[in-house]
């Protein structure tokens, strides 16, 4: 495919550790409306690349690009602001807000009223501030969180504060969304309900980079997943290829000798 | 219907605020003449805390030297009426100045983080008060700038009655006035778009940047407000006295304000407005009862620095979010 048709593209990102090559000349890329997962054993440098590609660490080298445009030496903000949204593996909830005003924060990269047009309250503020209630409460109920809304968030318990900050994302209306281990540390009920709201996504269009340790979670809503092992991809393919794939089962099996074979060889 | 009670920022009824409002209305005309002062200050008290609880509470930021943007207003008000600015001009200025002030040093300053903050803005007071004090030409030096002009007109009313605006009590309502405008002020920016990001920085910085939020920019410009509200309440002060030394604005005045602040409940509007109300009452009492013949001279200040912080121990161990919130969990307590 086209570079032009790729929602997200990452050329040869390179990123090390004193000493350790976390990451090592990753390219990935993600068309638009597909869920790309990127799975791997413990240590395979996924977190490291999905913090590159968010823009919470800079690489040592290579590029990002959303649609064609470089998002390199942008901050977060700038990079929430042209539609990417993160959930965090660590749940990142704001305390002393309720659910409805964590996810309302979501609202902040699309919505430009500020601290003048608020204090005075200008039109601004009245026309926006609705319009980011309504986007907030309609998150809410596609995360399955409105009869929450008024709780304090860091009263749930973590599936639902997951859920919430997924709501949170989705309050930005997001072109792309990034999921780093969304499915970590929930029980078996919570994960069930989260696979089907990111099936919901999928199947509306949204374009998702999803990094995951679960291999039955990702396979069962990737359309296509790059497989990393100590900071390279060692496969990338659809889900019914993976699974066979010889270099991917040694590196979970851990045969690390085979593994190396087929990296290199493709 | 009790979650909604139960929410933190549930809205002090409209009723109690009523309340408060007259009530604080009523009350400088059955006050003696030393009494008004008091009241003058606290409401200028009220101004600089709720411009430090915002920066405490919301943006997660501290300020030591709070008591230089006061100062800073207060000479940048005092300066420019004494030389010829018209005093509601001057008055304007003294917020205007301090901000940009605060502007200015809050690029590098609030690079830094917790303690390193706070000693940094401990020391930029520092400097302030040795400037002021140092700059005699300018500012009088420790003698103190005087001769700065009344802010209200003194009406001749005929031959031999003059009617002087500039009684203590006038001072109460223009206090009241300046008060009253930032608590609306602030309520609005909280419960807004920016406040929101605000409240979502003070957690997390990454999450709030992740979704949005100009993290930096934000910080500096809730810093640059409290130090404006800093100067608005110093520049009605320097009209109120007439007078200004660096005396005026120790160390220990910021320590007030943090006191204050914290006590009240960080990051509450109308918790800064209770905070600054019992700590006045506080220093007032305490104030009577070192002045009792047969202590020594410098009792009274002994003293506050004792209660600022016993109160702030107190705070800490029984009341870590503050007297407001936990007044509020207490009423909604039976509810839910």
């Amino acid at each position: 495919m086209p570079p032009s048709q790729m929602m997200l593209s990452a050329t040869d990102l390179t990123r090390c550790f004193g000493g350790v090559v976390a990451v090592n000349g990753v390219s990935l890329a993600v068309a638009r409306g597909a869920l790309h997962a990127v799975i791997g054993p413990n240590g395979a440098g996924k977190s490291t690349l999905f913090n590159l590609i968010a823009g919470l660490l800079r690489p040592d080298s290579g590029t990002v690009a959303l649609e064609g445009r470089s998002l390199d030496g942008l901050s977060p903000e700038a990079r929430a602001r042209l539609g990417t949204a993160i959930v965090f593996q660590a749940v990142r909830l704001f305390r002393g807000m309720t659910v409805l005003e964590n996810v309302m924060v979501g609202a902040h990269a699309s919505t430009h009223h500020g601290f003048v047009e608020a204090a005075l309250r200008l039109p601004r503020h009245w026309r926006e501030e609705p319009l980011i209630r309504g986007r907030a409460e309609q998150a809410l109920v596609r995360a399955g969180l409105a009869h929450l809304s008024d709780r304090a968030a860091q009263s749930l318990p973590l599936g639902q504060q997951r859920a919430v900050q997924v709501a949170r994302a989705l309050c930005s209306e997001p072109r792309l969304l990034l999921l780093d281990e969304p499915a970590s540390g929930l029980r078996s009920g919570e994960r069930e309900a989260l696979a089907r709201l990111i099936e919901e996504l999928r199947a509306e269009g949204l374009t998702m980079l999803l990094v995951e340790h679960d291999v039955a979670f990702v396979t069962r809503l990737a359309n296509r997943i790059t497989v990393m092992d100590r900071g390279r991809v060692i496969a990338e393919g659809e889900p019914a290829q993976i699974r066979q794939d010889p270099a991917v089962i040694a590196a979970y099996l851990g045969r690390p000798t085979e593994a190396k074979s087929v990296a290199s060889g493709g | 219907m009790t979650t909604v009670l139960r929410s933190r920022f549930l809205r002090p009824s409209s009723v109690l605020i009523a309340g408060v409002a007259l009530a604080s209305l009523l009350l400088p005309p059955l006050l003696d003449s030393g009494k008004q002062t008091v009241f003058v200050l606290f409401t200028l008290y009220v101004v600089v805390t709720v411009g430090l609880s915002l920066l405490m509470g919301l943006a997660g930021q501290i300020s030591l030297g709070q008591a230089a943007f006061y100062a800073l207003g207060a000479y940048t008000a005092g300066l420019l009426a004494k030389h010829g600015l018209p005093q509601l001009l001057a008055l304007a200025a003294a917020p205007v100045g301090s901000a940009v002030v605060a502007a200015l040093i809050g690029v590098p300053v609030l690079r830094l983080r917790g303690h390193y903050l706070a000693f940094a803005t401990l020391a930029f007071q520092l400097i302030v008060l040795t400037i002021l004090a140092e700059a005699r030409g300018i500012t009088g030096g420790d003698i103190g700038l005087g001769g700065i002009p009344p802010l209200l007109p003194v009406l001749n009313q005929g031959q031999d009655s003059e009617l002087d605006l500039n009684s203590p009590l006038v001072y109460c309502y223009v206090g009241w006035v300046v008060a009253a405008l930032v608590i609306v002020l602030t309520r609005n920016l909280v419960r807004s778009r920016p406040g929101r990001g605000l409240r979502a920085l003070a957690t997390s910085e990454i999450g709030a940047a992740a979704s949005g939020v100009a993290v930096g920019a934000d910080k500096l410009k809730v810093f640059t407000i409290s130090a404006a509200y800093a100067g608005l309440a110093g520049g009605v002060y320097a009209f109120f006295l007439e007078y200004l030394s660096p005396g005026s604005f120790p160390i220990l005045l910021s320590i007030q304000f943090i006191v204050m602040a914290t006590l009240g409940g960080l990051g509450e509007v109308w918790g800064a407005v209770l905070g600054a109300a019992v700590i006045v009452l506080l220093v007032q009492i305490l104030q009577a009862a070192a002045s009792q013949p047969g202590l020594p001279r410098q009792a009274p200040a002994i003293l506050s620095y004792a209660a600022y912080g016993g109160v702030m121990v107190l705070v800490m161990l029984f009341l870590p979010a503050g007297l407001l919130p936990a007044i509020r969990q207490r009423l909604s307590r039976p509810s839910s």
